[in-house]
């Protein structure tokens, strides 16, 4: 994800709304987003039974792809005693069993809602709506699920972790994926995805298509 | 929540005469579960063994399911595809149908809990669901009592929550869903109320909570579903041989009143009347007749709630690859044709001016070209709720692509070679002969059709009087000289003849010189639906009316 002093993105054309919301093998992520680059309007013949004319771009892409180990904040949709629910970006899905919550956070009825508390900081408060951080385990790349974990120190309510970490939770750095020309170079400066703040500027707020609503970070 | 289990009920050995909590219960299952492949799975099998219950369940067998389904809802991270095989199939296996909403309830907590734990069972459970569209066979006769219809309700509202939850939990899941309700359709062949049934639910999910998502994919399978059946029906069962009455016979003296089970001799057209050769006892007919009575009142709802626009333009687009392209549908068109009434100046006008764009593209393969005109004459004519003025715009633009067509071919009759054209004639000869009389009465439509070159396109060396079906080429003729509109100094002599060798010609094998799709339905149902809509037309042989 373009990160907030690191930005390359200016371009108009970024065509700002989510394009598929299916796993891209090629690309090896879900493209988000995409700014085409035609260096020369001239084109090719390409040979064949039926003629194609080819004409070569460079993009840039905006790629959703958690891989194991990364970590990635979505809102917690349905939150019950043996498991979370979360919604990344609208799209994807993903869920925490019980055995993935560490034993910091204890489940509890407040107000008619269960809620996940934990032990040591009372305001660390986890329930439906909130914005979470979370370690990815696994992907299924065909739904777009996520089976992911609470069990590494520095995940949890971004609200709380950002206001109360001294060693502040990874900056929204990000993994970039750049194509140019059909090479792929792999930009991994963070282990860390942006799964829910995204938008660099308001001008940059990017939609989803199917009218639903970017979770943003509340 | 503690329960209590009565000892001679089947249950966990552990469990006997104890009260346990949520978490406890929870703790049970998942060690039974656990235990499984460790070798030891007597728990497990008991549990399976409760899923099995159905048959009139007392109270503490309900609330023995009912525990055994919540436990397991909070234990499914333990549940593994390869090691409770039995269990899921049971799981995956239970109709809702057969029992009270508190098992129902949490039955679907579970289906809820799987579906969005892993992509397993994702599709499972959402084949679960839609399996549930439908009772099993042996609820069918209850569905006839209010009982069997409290159930209904029961069981279907809950199916359509639990789809629209599983959709907030799994966003992808819309779409893992529509192939699955499209797989899942019942054949032609399948009972009538089942059928029924299942679109049911295709059209609730039309109009539901997901629509967005899958309500598109919806009326498109049903339209298919609809030529399905329509193309089962055969042509022999909807015309009769006996074509000796003509096109333009008096159609029905009352107007005012749908004729039910006129006793007709012959008269294949005669409307309400199903004659001797009726489709009465064919059961095709029947259940499509059903099914598009449904579609027409998913329709109103739709024309309600504001929405009738959105879906029209899906059932163009399936008119456009389905009908046009393939075949001559018998009735299915009159979905188009209800929706067209419901809203006469925005899906009305849409239809014909969709017909005419193609009838005038030249890159159309000629059938389908003269199968939209025939569309296109066959629905202006019919059309009550259309406006002349516009009628006669669209009647322009066809005489106008005649007109150019003549300037650009100098040639002699040629039936084969010319077919889209003379199509296009018979088209505009057989709109005018609804047409022309409530046209000639209105000023400026009577201008504008004076104005028409209709002598030099008729007149024409291509002949197209000649080749035209004759009952339709007489009617015209004889309307257009009363009218003053247009004469002809040759006596066009047909003898009654309703066809000739030449519009056969030019009709070809789909005999598409004599397709009036919009001709009275002999569906009797959709028929009541769409009569209000109808203009029949009155007129005599051998009257001479202005």
């Amino acid at each position: 994800m373009p990160n907030k002093e690191n930005r390359k993105c200016h371009n108009p054309l970024l065509i700002q709304s989510i394009t598929t919301d299916k796993f891209n093998e090629i690309f090896d992520g879900v493209v988000l987003a995409y700014d085409v680059d035609i260096p020369s309007k001239d084109a090719k013949i390409l040979p064949g039974i039926h003629p194609y004319f080819g004409v070569r771009l460079k993009a840039k892409l905006l790629l959703f792809s958690p891989k194991p180990n990364m970590l990635i904040e979505g809102k917690v949709v349905k939150l019950a005693q043996e498991s979370i629910h979360i919604v990344v970006l609208g799209f994807s899905s993903a869920i925490i069993t019980d055995e993935e919550i560490r034993g910091e956070f204890k489940y509890k009825i407040k107000h008619g809602e269960g809620v996940f508390v934990s032990r040591s900081h009372k305001r660390h408060v986890i329930k439906v709506g909130t914005m979470i951080r979370f370690l990815v385990k696994s992907l299924d790349e065909e739904i777009l699920h996520i089976s992911g974990s609470l069990n590494p120190p520095h995940t949890g309510n971004i609200l709380w972790l950002d206001k109360n970490l001294e060693d502040a939770s990874p900056s929204s750095r990000s993994t970039k994926k750049r194509r140019e020309n059909g090479e792929s170079r792999e930009m991994q400066e963070h282990d860390t995805v942006d799964g829910g703040v995204f938008s660099l500027d308001n001008s940059h707020q990017i939609k989803k298509s199917k009218k639903r609503k970017i979770s943003e970070e509340s | 929540m503690g329960v209590e289990l009565a000892t001679d009920r089947a249950g966990f050995h552990e469990m006997e005469e104890v009260n346990f909590s949520d978490s406890e219960l929870v703790y049970h299952v998942r060690h039974a579960l656990q235990s499984v492949p460790l070798g030891d799975s007597d728990s497990y099998d008991q549990l399976i063994g409760v899923l099995h219950h159905k048959e009139r369940l007392a109270p503490d067998e309900v609330a023995l399911l009912v525990t055994s389904l919540k436990a397991l809802s909070g234990a499914v991270s333990c549940i593994d595809m390869v090691h409770h095989k039995s269990l899921l199939s049971s799981i995956f296996g239970m109709s809702l149908w057969n029992y009270g909403p508190d098992v129902m309830d949490a039955l679907l907590e579970l289906i809820l809990s799987l579906a969005a734990s892993s992509g397993n069972y994702l599709d499972c459970s959402l084949d679960m669901l839609v399996s549930n569209f439908m009772p099993p066979y042996s609820f069918l006769d209850l569905l006839k009592q209010p009982r069997g219809l409290t159930r209904k309700d029961q069981v279907l509202s809950r199916v359509h929550s639990t789809l629209k939850d599983i959709a907030d939990l799994v966003p992808l899941a819309p779409s893992r869903l529509v192939p699955i309700v499209i797989q899942r359709m019942p054949n032609v062949f399948t009972k009538e109320p089942l059928i029924m049934i299942y679109v049911e639910n295709m059209l609730r999910l039309e109009g539901g909570a997901i629509r967005e998502l899958v309500g598109n994919m919806m009326l498109v399978a049903l339209m298919d579903r609809l030529v399905d059946l329509d193309v089962e029906i055969a042509w022999e069962e909807v015309l009769q041989d006996d074509c000796s009455k003509g096109i333009f016979e008096m159609e029905l003296e009352d107007m005012e009143e749908p004729a039910d089970d006129v006793e007709n001799d012959g008269g294949e057209l005669h409307r309400g009347s199903l004659s001797r050769k009726s489709l009465g006892g064919n059961l095709i007919a029947e259940k499509l007749d059903s099914l598009m009575v449904l579609t027409f009142e998913h329709l109103e709802s739709c024309e309600a709630g504001g929405r009738l626009i959105e879906v029209f333009e899906t059932l163009v687009l399936s008119f456009q690859t389905t009908v046009l392209n393939a075949f001559k549908s018998k009735f299915a068109q009159f979905v188009m044709f209800y929706a067209c009434a419901l809203d006469p100046e925005n899906c009305g006008v849409r239809f014909a001016r969709m017909l005419a764009d193609f009838f005038v593209c030249s890159t159309f393969p000629p059938l389908n070209r003269m199968s939209a005109v025939a569309y296109l004459a066959s629905y202006l004519s019919r059309g009550k709720f259309l406006t002349a003025s516009f009628v006669a715009n669209i009647l322009e633009r066809l005489v106008v692509w005649c007109l150019e067509y003549c300037k650009i071919h100098d040639g002699d009759i040629n039936p084969k070679a010319h077919r889209v054209f003379y199509s296009g004639c018979q088209a505009i000869m057989y709109v005018l002969c609804f047409r022309m009389r409530s046209m000639m009465n209105v000023p400026h439509l009577r201008s504008q059709l004076l104005l028409l070159p209709l002598e030099t396109i008729l007149k024409h060396p291509l002949s197209p009087l000649k080749v035209c079906l004759p009952s339709i080429v007489e009617e015209f003729l004889r309307q257009a000289k009363a009218a003053r509109l247009f004469t002809v100094s040759e006596t066009f002599i047909f003898s009654d003849l309703l066809e000739s060798e030449l519009s056969r010609a030019f009709g070809g094998i789909e005999r598409l010189d004599m397709f009036f799709p919009f001709d009275p339905c002999l569906l009797k149902k959709c028929d009541r639906f769409t009569f209000l809509a109808f203009r029949l037309h009155n007129f005599f042989r051998n009257a001479n009316l202005l």
